[in-house]
C-alpha cells in the first residue's frame, strides 16, 4: 500500500467518524417521516462541530500512535463523572415542563444520549437534536445545541434547552441532574430501563499499548487462566454480551494471537456497530484486547478503539 | 437476524458511509433512512441472504450515485461545494484543510464511490463491483484510474511516497 492510499484511508476514516450519531433510523426506517429541515446554525459554528471532531485512527507512515480519542476535556486519570454520563439519558422531570407530558407516547422516545466523540444527540420525542459538549470531572458542562434540527411541532420535551442552559452536572446512583450556572435545577433524567448502571468485570477502557508486541514478542499474556469477552454496542457502550473463554482455549488463543503478524485480511476499519474487548486473566499483566478495527502500518500494528476508551487500570 | 437488530448493528455504520460519499450530514441520514426503507420491505428475504449488509449497502451506494446524476446540489461534495452549495455544510471548513479530501471530492463520482468502496468499507474488487452492479474487471479499472486521478490531483510529496506493503486483491 502506497502512502497516497494510507492518507486516503485515513481521511475517509477521520471523515466517517465527524458523521453524526442517528438514533431512530429504524423507526424512521418503517415509520418514514417526512421532516422540515432547518439549519440554525452558523457557518462558524457547525465548522466547530466538524473541527471538533475525534482524531484520526490511523497513523501516519511508520507512525507508532495508538488509535483512539478522548473525551474532550478529559484526561486519562480524570474520566470517572464524564465517563458516568456517556451513554443515554431519559428526561423524568424537566423544570417548567409539564410532567405529565413525560409520559406521552411520543414524549417517552425523548432522550439525550451523550457519546465519547464529545457529542450529543436524541430527540425531543419528534425531532433529532445533537450538538457537541464538553464535560469535566468537576461537574462542569457546556453544549453547543446550535446543530441543525428538524421543526416538527410537538409536545417538545425541552432537552436541548436543558442542555443549552446547564453549566454543571451531577450523576447519583442512575439520576443525571442539570443544573444552570445560577445553580437552578433545570432537570433530571434515567437510564432507560434495561441499561446496566454499572458494567463489573466488564471494562470500559483499554491499553492501547498492551496491543504492541512486548519485549518477549507477545502481543497477550502467553498463559491466561482464561478469557473474558466483553460486547458492547457503540457508541453507548453498552455491554451486549458477556462470555469466558476456559483456559485450555484461552491458551490456544493467546498462543494463536502472539503468532499472529497482523489481522487475517489486515484490516476491519471501519469500526462496527459493536465492539469486543477481550480480557486476558489470570496474567502478570492484565491485557484487554478491544476488537475490530486493527490498521497495519509497515510492520507496526496500530489498533482503533472505542472513543474514551484509554485506559484499564 | 431481525430488522431491528440489524439496525443497532448497522445502521451508524450506514450513516458513517452515507456521510463519507456525500459530506453532508442531512444526506448521510437520507442514504441511510434510504436504504433501511427499501431493505425493511424485503426484509424476509433480505435477513435470508448471505450478507445482507452488503445488499443495504448496495441501495445506499446506488442511491447516492443515482442522486449525483440527478445534478442535485445536496449530493455535491462539501469540498467542492463553494460551486453553489447554499447550506452551510459541518464539515466543509474542515473539508478546506484538508488536500486529500479535496481530491477526492474533486474526483467522477463513480471513481470517488470506488475509492471510498475501497478503502473506506475495506471491500476487495468483487465486492466492489457487486455493489456497484458492474464487472469485477470495471472495478479493477475504476480504481486504477480513480488512485491515478488522486495522485495527480494530490500534492506532490505524498503521490511520491511508496511502501513495500501491496495493494490487496
Amino acid at each position: 500500500m502506497t502512502d497516497l492510499e494510507r492518507e486516503l484511508r485515513a481521511t475517509l476514516l477521520e471523515a466517517g467518524q465527524q458523521a453524526l450519531f442517528v438514533d431512530d433510523l429504524a423507526t424512521r426506517a418503517v415509520r418514514p417521516i417526512r421532516r422540515r429541515r432547518t439549519w440554525l446554525a452558523s457557518s462558524l459554528a457547525v465548522a466547530t462541530v466538524a473541527a471538533a471532531g475525534v482524531a484520526v485512527a490511523v497513523t501516519g507512515p511508520g507512525g507508532n500512535e495508538n488509535a483512539g480519542v478522548s473525551t474532550p476535556s478529559t484526561s486519562e486519570t480524570t474520566q470517572t463523572l464524564t465517563r458516568a454520563l456517556i451513554g443515554t439519558w431519559r428526561p423524568v422531570d424537566i423544570v417548567g415542563f409539564d410532567r405529565s407530558k413525560l409520559s406521552l407516547a411520543h414524549s417517552t422516545r425523548a432522550a439525550v444520549t451523550f457519546d465519547t466523540n464529545g457529542k450529543w444527540g436524541g430527540t425531543d420525542g419528534c425531532n433529532g437534536i445533537g450538538g457537541t459538549y464538553r464535560a469535566s470531572d468537576d461537574g462542569t458542562i457546556t453544549a453547543d445545541t446550535s446543530g441543525a434540527v428538524t421543526l416538527m411541532g410537538c409536545d417538545n420535551v425541552p432537552n436541548r434547552g436543558v442542555l443549552h442552559k446547564a453549566a454543571r452536572f451531577t450523576i447519583d446512583g442512575r439520576a443525571l441532574t442539570f443544573y444552570a450556572a445560577d445553580g437552578r435545577r433545570l432537570g433530571t433524567y434515567e437510564r432507560p430501563t434495561g441499561t446496566p448502571s454499572i458494567i463489573t468485570e466488564c471494562p470500559r477502557e483499554v491499553v492501547p499499548e498492551a496491543f504492541g508486541a512486548g519485549p518477549d514478542g507477545a502481543f497477550v499474556p502467553p498463559n491466561p487462566t482464561d478469557v473474558l469477552v466483553c460486547r458492547y454496542e457503540f457508541p453507548d457502550l453498552r455491554l451486549t454480551e458477556r462470555r469466558v473463554i476456559p483456559r485450555t482455549e484461552a491458551v490456544k488463543l493467546a498462543a494463536e494471537l502472539n503468532r499472529a503478524e497482523g489481522p487475517p485480511r489486515g484490516y476491519k476499519c471501519p469500526a462496527p456497530a459493536l465492539w469486543e474487548a477481550w480480557v486476558f486473566r489470570g496474567a502478570s499483566q492484565v491485557v484487554v484486547k478491544a476488537g475490530w478495527c486493527n490498521v497495519v502500518v509497515g510492520q507496526t500494528r496500530n489498533v482503533k478503539t472505542p472513543p474514551g476508551w484509554l485506559r484499564y487500570p | 437476524m431481525e430488522f431491528d437488530e440489524y439496525v443497532a448493528v448497522r445502521g451508524q455504520q450506514l450513516v458513517r458511509l452515507g456521510y463519507v460519499l456525500s459530506g453532508d450530514h442531512h444526506r448521510a441520514e437520507d442514504l441511510a433512512q434510504h436504504a433501511l426503507m427499501n431493505a425493511y420491505r424485503h426484509w424476509r428475504r433480505v435477513q435470508g441472504m448471505d450478507d445482507p449488509h452488503a445488499y443495504v449497502r448496495r441501495i445506499l451506494v446506488n442511491a447516492h450515485i443515482s442522486a449525483t446524476r440527478r445534478g442535485s446540489s445536496r449530493e455535491t461534495p462539501v469540498a467542492v461545494a463553494a460551486s453553489g452549495h447554499s447550506e452551510p455544510d459541518p464539515a466543509s471548513a474542515l473539508a478546506e484543510h484538508d488536500a486529500m479530501w479535496r481530491a477526492l471530492a474533486a474526483l467522477p463520482p463513480r471513481e470517488r464511490t470506488v475509492l471510498i468502496l475501497r478503502y473506506y468499507e475495506d471491500l476487495d474488487h468483487a465486492s466492489i463491483a457487486a455493489a456497484l452492479g458492474i464487472k469485477e474487471s470495471t472495478a479493477r479499472a475504476t480504481l486504477h484510474r480513480a488512485l491515478a486521478s488522486l495522485r495527480a490531483a494530490h500534492d506532490p510529496p505524498v503521490a511520491k511516497g511508496t511502501s513495500s506493503e501491496h495493494d490487496r486483491p
